[in-house]
């Protein structure tokens, strides 16, 4: 496993950029950037379903998601660049696998809102509401995404090995 | 700066299981709320989600103010913990400029687009696309800190 995600990263040429001078800490600041891109669009649309800010038309606002979707992808291949350039140093961590649960969380949930909630949302304009069900989904969406930040930024102190946990072995 | 450095918050941030990690997270969620909530606001005015009305954005300013409180502790915090390494390096100055600059042009296109009600003009959306690089740069010198320091600590028998 490790192997193969290493030689990934070395035949792309990714391990090369990774590993230059100024490398590692470009690509970690794509990477805040784009996570700024998703909590300021997502994020916000998030927070307006849960009902800060109700005069916001939700059908207006819903066109800055793309954009939030433009900096996970982003963050999707920043963070691909520094787990296949040190995948020893993620595999096996704890910060890194909890990680992972938020974002399959995260994913699973806008999965569901996307497919079963989104019909009510999406014509929904300035002082109206979305229903009580939908608004669990906008707060496990903003939960997630602050867990994927919080646990994302623990990665750097729970390297393996490592006693941080009781999966860790 | 030694006596800083061996102050008992100073050396619990350092030492303690949770001081440091705890300390970089409150940072991270801080900026995303900072710096998020003034994407939000540029990106309407370079002309994304034209229908959401420009006026109402600021009302996430008190969420933004929030963060910013946040990330300014956490940093404080992060400074008290490791006085010299960022106090030598002109990359934490060059940071401190940096915010300043965006919160200015932030300010300036809030008074203008949104107090005065004028119509987003060419230069308007120009001066968004500054100030989302200006958060860039406020990013990138932040990461750089990590990268550039000379001095870590002044003394090292703690």
């Amino acid at each position: 496993m490790e192997e193969a995600l290493l030689s990934f990263s070395q035949n792309t040429g990714i391990y090369s950029i990774m590993g230059s001078r100024w490398g590692w800490p470009i690509i970690e600041s794509l990477h805040f950037f784009g996570l700024c891109l998703l909590i300021g669009t997502v994020g916000l649309f998030d927070l307006r379903m849960l009902g800060f800010v109700k005069a916001i038309p939700l059908s207006g606002m819903h066109k800055l998601v793309p954009i939030g979707v433009a900096g996970y992808f982003l963050n999707a291949i920043t963070g691909t660049m520094f787990f296949t350039s040190a995948p020893d140093q993620y595999l096996y961590n704890p910060a890194f696998q909890t990680k992972l649960i938020f974002m399959a969380g995260a994913g699973i949930n806008m999965l569901f809102f996307y497919s079963v909630c989104f019909k009510e949302v999406k014509n929904l304009g300035a002082n109206q509401q979305v229903s009580q069900p939908v608004k669990i989904i906008a707060g496990v969406s903003l939960l997630c995404w602050l867990g994927v930040i919080s646990a994302g930024r623990l990665i750097t102190f729970y390297r393996p090995p490592a006693y941080w946990c009781f999966w860790c072995g | 700066m030694a006596w800083l450095e061996a102050a008992s918050f100073s050396v619990w941030v350092r030492e303690s299981v949770v001081g440091f990690p705890l300390t970089i997270s409150l940072h991270a969620l801080g900026m995303a709320f900072l710096v998020g909530v003034h994407f939000a606001l540029d990106l309407r005015i370079i002309g994304f989600a034209p229908k959401l009305p420009v006026h109402l954005i600021i009302r996430f300013y008190p969420l933004m103010w929030a963060s910013f409180i946040v990330a300014l502790l956490s940093g404080l915090t992060l400074l008290l913990a490791y006085p010299a390494k960022g106090l030598t390096n002109y990359v934490f100055y060059l940071k401190m400029l940096l915010i300043a600059a965006a919160f200015i042009v932030g300010r300036f296109l809030t008074q203008k687009v949104v107090k005065q009600e004028l119509e987003i003009s060419k230069n308007h959306k120009m001066l968004a696309l500054v100030s989302i690089a200006l958060w860039v740069s406020v990013i990138v010198a932040g990461r750089l800190l990590a990268y550039t320091y000379t001095i870590l600590l002044t003394t090292d028998y703690y």
